[in-house]
């Protein structure tokens, strides 16, 4: 197992931005996991249904959010992680990650579960707000 | 490298084990590929009207690679609620993916919103 990462109240992983999203992001993560709900890439269809252009999946929000987040601490140290979806990833947009350790809860000599605040955000905006509870050193 | 342990109190697979390396939502996929229709037909929703209010997982230990999971998922909640646009749906999911050994190794709970006609 490899070493959890150091952290302590206050500890913000590097941030990361990703994008801009594209229509072939979208379609590529639709063959993945198999989303093929047309919301996310018939123009018409997501039009009718109150949005200006298509729309990303949440779980592509949520991916690339968890993906940053277990970049840092392991995925094996990853214990619970929630996210909720405040507004639409659309194409062009590009998504800014971030999080910070927002408190600690010790577990045995030297490691924690740390509880940190998570956001997924476009110039500001916040497009998902999410907790991730992962075990650190400390 | 030598191979790095799954943590937690489930049983990984037999062998030298290694996590999964796609993101740790991923066992969603597993929703996608069962009937869709059959699902929203069975729980009347609208597909155009709806959206994923909110998911989280839990997890029992790293998934790994050779790991067999069965989910399944059940209806916890169906409310109704006023919202700015009208009269909303909210139908929470809990699955539980157990391992081949029937021990839970993640569980997903996810609220699906079903929006207001416009």
């Amino acid at each position: 197992m490899r070493r959890p990462a150091a952290g302590h109240v206050g500890t913000r992983p590097e941030p990361a931005r990703i994008g801009p999203v594209t229509q072939t992001d979208i379609v590529r993560f639709a063959g993945a996991g198999g989303d093929f709900n047309p919301l996310h890439h018939d123009p018409a269809y997501s039009a009718a249904a109150g949005f200006e252009r298509p729309i990303a999946m949440g779980q592509l929000t949520a991916g690339l959010l968890a993906a940053w987040l277990t970049d840092w601490c392991g995925v094996e140290n990853l214990r619970r992680y929630d996210v909720r979806f405040v507004a639409p990833l659309l194409i062009g947009d590009t998504v800014e990650l971030a999080g910070e350790v927002i408190g600690i809860e010790p577990l045995s000599a030297g490691t924690g579960l740390a509880e940190l605040e998570l956001s997924a955000s476009r110039d500001g905006d916040t497009l998902a707000g999410g907790r991730a509870t992962v075990v650190v050193t400390f | 490298m030598p191979p790095t342990r799954c943590t937690g109190t489930g049983r990984p697979p037999a062998g030298p084990v290694v996590p999964t390396s796609s993101p740790p939502p991923h066992v969603v996929v597993a929703g996608h590929q069962r009937d869709q229709q059959g699902f929203l037909a069975l729980l009347g929703l609208d597909r155009s009207r709806v959206v994923v209010g909110s998911v989280g997982w839990e997890y029992e230990r790293a998934l790994c690679v050779g790991d067999r999971l069965v989910g399944v998922r059940t209806v916890v909640a169906d409310e109704t609620r006023e919202g700015r646009a009208g009269a909303m749906r909210l139908v929470t999911l809990e699955t539980e993916f157990a391992d081949q050994d029937g021990t839970v190794a993640v569980r997903q709970r996810e609220v699906l919103i079903e929006r207001a006609k416009s």
